[in-house]
């Protein structure tokens, strides 16, 4: 044991290491990295050319750490590790960052392109402005052999023809539908139609003082204008109906106007925001609400979730590892079932089984007791309720794993205690929990944060049948945990707001944590433990 | 062993994964985004609008408000569809986020019902083809209920009857914590969401839950819940098991239940809402729409438009639909005979008021739930409104956070025309924004001693005092004789200095 | 404790068993009562779902009453729509063939990348090694909901690569190289980007290396030393002590984190929604959910019928590795 112990990772390429053929090995290591190496590089020049830059930095790491734990002998132990943490890199860390950096940012709805889309997207929606007189009519495109583009226009009042580049014709006694072909030009066909129109959008019909303009479908004989530009000298949006300016205001990421008032119903932009998202949260009504009480419940809910399903997990994994019980794999599959149906439909369930008026739970309950309880209206009956529906989602992940474990441990060690005469209580508390700690309990951990964070359970169990907490200054219920009140902060009042929920989930994530960070701390101990072993 | 057959296992599946892996990628076509019911029904037109243009249209599947987080995150990466069916109400959302482009219906708006052109019209201009409009009505067991009840206080007598003689269990349920539901019966004493302004914007500063119609209508549902007359936990599930069973008189539900309706096997009829003594005479319920709309994200906005207007919006199109959903259509051609209920339902939606499409609906939605679950397990009326109330101030406030409206709260606001004294929400005393980043404002006030403070964003959440100190002590202005006085105010020192003439 | 444990010897159990005919009777009707409470518990709401999927109307089941039908072959109904008629609107069996796809491949790559790290968490002393194993934990517990926008944004990157690269290469049209320049040569990156099974697995592998490789660990320290002591003396690797000698050895947790890797991605929605867009490439479970994802009038009883037949695999797959998961107490260890 002691050997072990002091055993410090074997160095790259150690004698001991394929005797036979260390050369072909040799060079198919390096090969290997060679190709790695290069389709990294690939990556990164073309995410940092596609002006990706996140992207670029993430993968950019990733190649020079993978290098580095390849080259460092020191760091033999990562190369076991290297495709787990290169994933977990790209795929868990990179949104994390993502997360903290947008926390900087005002990114949300109204804000969520950066300014250059919103400038393209502003001139392109805001539209045209056209004359009120202006006629307007169907058009049909024309094509002759030289490919030279003409429009049949018509209209209530009057027909035309227009060649582009050419004199506008008008057509007196114009044909019910437009002929097949006039003056030379033929008409396109239906599979033409479109590419044709928007060809004709950027061409010139009519002359200087008598212009036609294709817009989309239709055709105007006047001169149109987009009525929002973009003028980069001053940095502005100008509205050209009334040249009103307004400027781009890179502290709140909107174009503002003279007024004060930002351009009404366009979207404004991506900046920075610095902290304040952070400061909002100090200033929020809602998180000085009845925070203290809903953080009390986060975590008793959690603890108590854990406890709950382990308990009822454990004991079924101990009465179904004993040989003589009956039936055993039959009724082990049976107890999975819950785990094997998708959770959204069994909540469902579950808050129909405890509706107060035709609840099958709470029926059997009037018949038993001449009473309905408020099994999800009522305070602490919905506590009560959201812990039987998570013991019932999460017990038989609880007995899975409890059932691996038990295998962990040694049957020498309960053949001494048997021989020392310890009574099958005794055997419990002493070996078989200790022992089976050591395995699971970093796992109860994991399991604690995740119901922290358990927002589906919440929403899709009480939504809005919980009872309320009175006098909150944002809507607040008495199951709600720390994420679903704070996401219904952020995300309820005006659609997403992404920048404030980053903020609240980074101050949360400081909470589970320190939480974590406490726990882990037993580790330590269970960790001791296995090590004896 | 093991390690054979899991190597073996994993070949095997890296093969078949392989195989299977194939992208389906058409850069040049059209994508639609629709929910299950109406991609189906598009299927067909798209393949014949390609074989007319040869633009190959892909279908994909997403329900209404998944395409309308989708839409905000994929279309912005070039990735969105070009065409999306979306509910009327998302439109100010997508407007705000620069994500739909206006339709141009040109003579054509004749061709739909004048409820669904006001649902699409937002900010003056128009944003999609409407096919259906829906507003829920009341549902009645006319064996139970033998005259449909003209004011809720006549639900409430029948309600009290039933109780007296056991006819059934329940004259009327409503689903509990429910805005869209309980709407008709706050809006029959003349309780509104939002008032509004001259200008038929609305004004979100005055939220119409509170206002007096709105409250007697809470205290009507109080009464309900208190004496037992109605029950709290009901939904959908809930109302349609006691309808079936005989023992609910009437309830409200939308179009989309007609089938259910019938199903239950209930003698019913569908009857426009009650009214209220003193109040409306026929109750309104919120009118909704859906529709489609194109993305503004899209580069085939010709194409897109051609489908709508060429392909979608045909008689015969828009009768599938119809056949199909059995919501009142929005398409003026439609032979509605065969559903009997939706002549019913769209005769409960006359006078139908347009759900809001403003994103401010998204404070008042949980706030008003919240407060309808209070009440409905006996929560004082008066604290859950005047609760929710303030929540959606709250929310408004926090959400215009970033285009801050500094108004001056304070004993000389009647003096400029405000409806009363010490009111942040009251917009005549607003500072603008100067181009050196204060707010300043200009207004003439009569002689005398006045105190006052500085209000964000229309509400007291967030305020100023003496000295920049937020919650601090009021303000001091002196004026000998009648002035013009100018108010600067730094928001970074939030120090307010007056220029007195 | 420690000292018994010092030297572990590993012999069949049953030795250990000694108790008196009472008690053993007394035992094991205490155990039935806990199991008959257990079941009763665990299956009574699967119930309600069972009379649901049987149920034409299409609505959860409020009541335990049998489903109302005229002719007791529209008891079938959401069945028979699932399974055979509604084929071209709903390819359910390809639906199946996906989910399989995309949940075996990435449970055997989960089981792998986790039995690395684990093992070497479990067996080399290093710098770093506590904070490491403390840092997956936190990572996975940041509670991430911009993960879902960063990753369709990465997604979406990828599946711009097979056009940004030929790009790159364009200098190199012509020459031997010249391929490199093809679209053609890059387009199964595609199929690790948006709307591609490829791209789902490589997601669900992020959370490859979290919890599973602390339940790993916690298990292969349950091992004892002396076993790989004694393979260094006789020349064996790192590599061959894993593969040859520890691999079989912890079998049991293997399969348990087979059984909830296929678990947590076959029933997985958020991300394959996400990134799954064409209904051909739809998981089972985003089939499913479209089912309840319309705003009012839900087909529950599609939705019911659909989560009993997903239910049946992931009970095949437990059942076909429970033997491994509570089979002989460490048996497998007598060998080393």
């Amino acid at each position: 044991m002691a050997v072990a112990n002091a055993k410090v990772g074997v160095p790259a390429g150690a004698p001991s290491s394929h005797p036979q053929n260390s050369t072909l090995w040799t060079v198919l290591k390096y090969l290997g990295l060679a190709l790695f190496n290069a389709f990294t590089l690939l990556l990164v020049y073309a995410f940092f050319r596609d002006e990706n830059l996140g992207l670029a930095a993430v993968f950019l790491v990733i190649g020079v750490g993978m290098n580095t734990i390849f080259f460092v002998p020191s760091l033999y132990p990562l190369r076991w590790m290297s495709p787990g943490l290169a994933l977990i890199t790209l795929l868990v860390i990179y949104p994390i960052i993502y997360t903290v950096l947008t926390s900087f940012t005002n990114f949300g709805d109204g804000h969520r392109l950066p300014k250059s889309q919103a400038i393209t997207q502003i001139e392109r929606i805001g539209g045209f402005i056209i004359p009120e007189d202006a006629p307007r009519y169907s058009v049909v495109p024309y094509r002759n052999d030289a490919g030279t583009v003409a429009l049949w226009l018509s209209n209530a009042t009057e027909t035309i023809f227009v060649p582009s580049g050419g004199a506008i014709q008008t057509i007196t006694d114009p044909p019910a539908e437009p002929p097949a072909d006039y003056d030379g030009y033929t008409q396109v066909p239906r599979r033409e139609l479109l590419p044709t129109l928007r060809e004709a959008q950027s061409l010139p019909f009519g002359d200087e003082d008598d212009v036609i303009t294709v817009s989309g479908r239709e055709a105007i004989r006047a001169t149109i204008v987009p009525r929002f530009d973009y003028d980069e000298a001053q940095d502005a949006i100008i509205d050209r109906t009334d040249d009103t300016i307004y400027r781009a205001n890179e502290k709140t990421g909107y174009f503002v106007g003279p007024n004060g008032r930002p351009l009404q119903n366009q979207p404004g932009y991506r900046v920075g925001v610095g902290l304040y998202n952070f400061e909002r949260m100090i200033s929020d009504p809602g998180l000085r609400g009845p925070l203290i009480d809903i953080f009390v419940w986060t975590v008793a809910f959690a603890f108590l979730s854990v406890l709950l399903t382990f308990i009822v997990g454990l004991a079924m994994a101990l009465v179904m590892n004993d040989p003589r019980m009956p039936g055993r794999t039959i009724i082990r599959s049976l107890l999975i079932i819950p785990y094997a149906i998708p959770g959204v439909i069994s909540i469902v369930v579950w808050r129909g089984m405890l509706n107060l008026n035709l609840g099958v739970i709470t029926n059997v309950w009037n018949d038993l007791f001449g009473v309905r309880p408020g099994f999800l209206i009522d305070p602490w009956l919905a506590k009560f309720s959201i812990l039987l529906v998570n013991t019932w989602l999460g017990y038989p992940y609880m007995m899975l794993i409890c059932s691996g474990a038990l295998q962990a441990i040694p049957s020498d060690v309960y053949e001494a205690a048997a021989v020392d005469g310890a009574k099958p209580w005794q055997r419990f508390w002493g070996i078989t929990l200790p022992l089976l700690l050591v395995s699971v309990g970093p796992l109860l951990i994991a399991s604690f944060t995740f119901n922290f964070n358990n927002y589906l359970l919440i929403e899709a169990l009480t939504g809005a049948d919980a009872p309320n907490i009175p006098n909150s200054p944002v809507p607040a219920r008495y199951t709600d945990i720390l994420i679903s009140y704070t996401y219904n902060i952020a995300f309820g009042n005006r659609g997403s707001d992404y920048g404030y929920a980053s903020a609240i989930t980074i101050v949360i994530f400081l909470v589970v944590a320190v939480v974590t960070l406490m726990q882990y701390r037993f580790t330590k101990t269970w960790e001791q433990v296995g090590e004896n072993v | 062993m093991l390690r054979r057959r899991f190597l073996t296992l994993f070949v095997l599946v890296l093969v078949a994964a392989a195989i299977s892996l194939g992208a389906v990628a058409q850069d040049d076509a059209l994508v639609i985004w629709a929910d299950g019911e109406r991609a189906p029904l598009l299927a067909e037109l798209a393949t014949q609008f390609t074989e007319e243009f040869g633009v190959p249209v892909e279908i994909q599947q997403f329900g209404l408000g998944e395409a309308r987080d989708q839409l905000l995150v994929a279309g912005p990466a070039g990735e969105g569809p070009d065409i999306l069916i979306t509910a009327h109400d998302s439109i100010g959302q997508f407007v705000a986020n620069g994500a739909i482009v206006p339709v141009n219906l040109g003579d054509r708006v004749s061709e739909f019902t004048d409820l669904s052109i006001d649902l699409f019209t937002y900010n003056n201009q128009f944003w999609g083809i409407p096919y259906a409009t829906e507003n829920i009505a009341l549902i009645r067991n006319v064996d139970l209920v033998p005259e449909a009840p003209a004011t809720w206080d006549d639900v409430r007598t029948i309600a009290e009857q039933f109780k007296a003689d056991g006819t059934a269990d329940y004259a009327f349920l409503v689903q509990t914590g429910n805005t869209y539901h309980n709407f008709p019966i706050t809006s029959a004493w003349g309780g509104y969401i939002f008032g509004q302004n001259e200008d038929g914007t609305f004004n979100v500063a005055d939220v119409g839950l509170g206002s007096e119609g709105g409250l007697t209508a809470a205290h009507w549902l109080s009464g309900m819940y208190a004496d037992g007359l109605m029950v709290p936990n009901v939904n959908d599930d809930v109302v349609f098991e006691f309808f079936g069973a005989g023992e609910l008189g009437m309830f409200v539900t939308g179009p989309w239940f007609s089938q259910r309706i019938i199903d239950s096997g209930v003698n019913y009829s569908i009857d426009p809402l009650p009214g209220a003594v003193g109040g409306k005479e026929v109750g309104t319920p919120f009118a909704g729409g859906q529709g489609f709309v194109i993305s503004a994200f899209s580069d085939k906005q010709l194409e897109a438009e051609t489908f709508l207007l060429d392909f979608v919006a045909t008689p015969e199109f828009m009768q599938a639909i119809f056949d199909q959903g059995g919501r009142p259509p929005a398409f003026l051609a439609v032979d509605t005979s065969a559903d009997p209920n939706i002549a019913a339902f769209t005769a409960a939606g006359v006078g139908a008021i347009p759900m809001p499409a403003i994103p401010e609906m998204a404070a008042v939605w949980g706030a008003s739930d919240a407060a309808l679950t209070a009440i409905s397990t006996g929560g004082d009326a008066d604290e859950a409104i005047a609760g929710a109330v303030a929540q959606i101030a709250n929310a408004i406030g926090l959400m215009s956070s970033t285009e801050r409206i500094v108004t001056l709260p304070g004993a000389f606001n009647m003096a400029l025309g405000c409806a009363g004294d010490w009111d942040p929400a009251c917009r005549n005393t607003e500072l603008t924004l100067q181009d050196d980043g204060t707010y300043a404002g200009t207004f003439d006030i009569p002689a005398g001693t006045y105190e006052y403070k500085v209000a964000i964003n229309l509400s007291w959440a967030e305020n100023y005092g003496a000295d920049g100190a937020k919650d601090g002590a009021n303000l001091v202005l002196e004026l000998a004789a009648d002035s013009t006085v100018t108010f600067v105010f730094d928001d970074t020192t939030h120090v307010v200095t007056t220029t007195v003439e | 404790m420690s000292s018994t444990a010092k030297a572990p010897k590993h012999v069949h159990h049953e030795s250990r068993m000694v108790q008196s005919g009472r008690e053993r009777a007394v035992g094991l009707t205490l155990r039935l009562i806990v199991v008959g409470i257990a079941i009763v518990f665990a299956l009574f709401p699967v119930l309600f779902i069972v009379l649901s999927a049987f149920n034409p109307a299409g609505q959860l089941s409020s009541g335990l009453s049998i489903p109302r039908v005229n002719e007791f072959s529209d008891l079938f109904n959401n069945f028979e729509a699932l399974l055979v008629t509604e084929l071209d609107i709903w390819p359910f069996w390809r639906w199946i063939a996906n989910s399989f796809i995309v949940a075996t491949t990435s449970t055997i790559l989960t089981v792998l990348i986790s039995a690395l790290s684990a093992y070497a968490f479990s067996r080399f002393r290093f710098r770093g090694r506590r904070q490491m194993l403390l840092g997956i934990l936190l990572v996975q517990v940041f509670p991430n909901l911009l993960a879902l926008v960063a990753l369709f944004l990465m997604m979406d990157q990828i599946s711009a690569l097979s056009r940004i690269i030929p790009q790159i290469f364009a200098f190199l049209q012509g020459s031997f190289l010249g391929f490199l320049a093809d679209p053609g040569s890059w387009q199964w990156l595609n199929t690790f980007g948006l709307n591609s099974l490829g791209g789902l697995i490589l997601i669900y592998l992020g959370g490859a290396m979290g919890v599973n490789t602390w339940l790993m660990k916690g298990f292969f320290d349950s091992i004892p030393r002396d076993i790989d002591e004694s393979a260094h003396v006789d020349g064996a690797t790192d590599w061959q002590i894993f593969w040859l000698l520890i691999f079989p050895l912890v079998r049991p947790v293997l399969a348990v984190v087979g059984v909830l890797a296929f678990v947590g991605t076959f029933n997985e929605f958020v991300l394959a929604r996400l990134i799954l867009r064409d209904t051909q490439n739809w998981t089972l479970m985003v089939g499913l959910f479209q089912f309840i994802n319309a705003d009012f009038n839900r087909d529950w009883g599609k939705f019911a019928a659909g989560a009993l037949v997903s239910g049946i695999p992931v009970v095949i797959v437990y059942l076909s590795l429970q033997r491994q998961i509570v089979g002989g107490l460490t048996a497998g260890a007598v060998k080393g």
